[in-house]
């Protein structure tokens, strides 16, 4: 089960291609399932490949729970 | 975040002694125990959790909530609800069966078939979207499901499928990826038992009972896989050799079978929903089984006596596929890959034919001669 850690756009390259931040860490993703995507916008990945936006109140709420989940893998490590 | 999470991912070992594949080592960094999230909340939020939390097959992970849930509180779900869903369930499969082909095939591809299949694939991921919506809705919306179903059938034609039992069209992508795989004919069909309805009692009470079987299941004394190869093996290993393009092919036929399947379900026709979905009762917990794109995926849940979760587990169906002792690594060991790029791309094209639910990593390892 891949988890759906959302990413945002830095910056949209040519070629279906954008440039997004995950954890403070950058990486190259493909946008070509992915229809206007814009800078700022909120993308779900799997393994660099763009499957949907989403809006940023649910991007937050997901980020949330994956804190969530982080601080109890914390606390049974 | 304390520790950061990551998407997951597995890594593949591979030790090779003169070219032959003599032991494998599957290491899992996929992130476990989420589950655990579930644990305090209403029942109701489970099916929405989970269909946010993981990045493939949203709707199959929500189902599958559904119908625990649904069983743990005593109210399982109607049979309008269950068709209703079953054509979620058929639609997301198929995308997600044809996106992974299309997009993560590990060998080369020429452009001009990329460059064809970039706007089938948006087709149909925008068609899997509005069924999986229309299935996602309180009242019965088989009908409006008629034009998105024929644009997924469209876009998988575009993709090469044709009908079942036929050879892929010329030069389409999956055309393209069997005459990869065709002379590539390294690996021995190994049994592996297909993971079915009547093991679905036996697997939930182990899951419900034990935590880590969620991470490492098994059934005794039985090598099980899951998905389009483990349900449709013995119908094709008579007139294919190759194991690769066995498998390939079972991919072709799941495609076939699930469109005809969606296709009878909005005209109101019988599909085995057995075969798609299942739930039932072990110990104190209700569990929900859906067949998704890459097999049996389960969920467990108990609820308290004011409606919040108690218990809850989630077992994929890639943890019987890639587990250290499963079909994977029994395929790969006493095969004879080579050594360099060849057979690393050899172990990445059948573990793309196994198809994790997450990203993998392949090392190679020679041993060192006496």
């Amino acid at each position: 089960m891949c988890l759906a850690i959302p990413v945002q756009v830095k910056e949209v390259l040519p070629d279906d291609m954008a440039k997004v931040t995950i954890d403070g860490a950058s990486m190259v993703v493909s946008t070509a399932l992915v229809d206007d995507v814009q800078v700022g916008d909120y993308l779900v990945l799997h393994v660099g490949y763009a499957l949907a936006k989403i809006d940023p109140e649910e991007a937050e709420r997901t980020l949330e729970l994956i804190r969530e989940a982080a601080a109890n893998m914390g606390e049974v490590a | 975040m304390n520790a950061p999470l990551s998407a997951g991912a597995i890594d593949i070992r591979v030790h090779l002694a003169r070219g032959v594949v003599c032991a494998v080592e599957v290491e899992s960094q996929r992130p476990q125990l989420l589950s655990r999230l579930f644990i305090g909340r209403a029942a109701e939020e489970a099916p929405r959790l989970a269909g946010q939390m993981f990045s493939l097959c949203g709707f199959s992970q929500s189902t599958a909530a559904r119908l625990a849930v649904a069983r743990a509180a005593g109210h399982p779900l109607s049979e309008d609800a269950r068709r209703q869903a079953g054509a979620g369930l058929l639609a997301e499969r198929v995308f997600e069966t044809i996106r992974s082909l299309a997009m993560q095939w590990p060998g080369k591809l020429a452009p001009t078939i990329q460059a064809v299949v970039g706007q089938h694939l948006r087709d149909a991921l925008k068609a899997s979207r509005a069924i999986v919506a229309y299935a996602g809705m309180a009242s019965m919306k088989t009908k409006e499901m008629s034009a998105p179903a024929a644009l997924l059938k469209e876009a998988c034609h575009g993709a090469g499928l044709r009908g079942k039992g036929e050879g892929p069209a010329a030069n389409s992508l999956l055309d393209a990826i069997l005459c990869d795989v065709a002379c590539d004919d390294v690996f021995m069909s190994r049994p592996a038992e297909n993971l079915a309805l009547e093991d679905d009692d036996e697997v939930a009470s182990m899951l419900s009972a034990v935590e880590s079987y969620a991470a490492r299941p098994s059934l005794p004394g039985r090598i099980m896989e899951t998905g389009a190869y483990a349900r449709y093996r013995g119908a094709i290993s008579q007139t294919r050799a190759n194991v690769l393009s066995q498998r390939l092919i079972a991919r072709f036929h799941d495609l076939a079978d699930a469109l005809a399947e969606l296709e009878a379900l909005i005209a109101g026709q019988d599909i085995a929903l057995g075969d798609l979905m299942n739930d039932g009762h072990s110990e104190d917990c209700g569990f929900g089984t859906v067949e998704c794109a890459r097999g049996r995926l389960y969920h467990s849940a108990q609820i308290d006596d004011e409606g919040r979760l108690l218990h809850y587990r989630i077992l994929a169906p890639t943890e019987w596929n890639f587990h250290p002792a499963g079909p994977f690594v029994e395929t790969l060991l006493t095969a004879r890959i080579g050594s360099g790029e060849t057979a690393r791309l050899r172990v990445a094209k059948l573990a793309a034919l196994f198809d994790p639910c997450v990203a993998f990593d392949i090392e190679m390892k020679e041993m060192a001669h006496a």
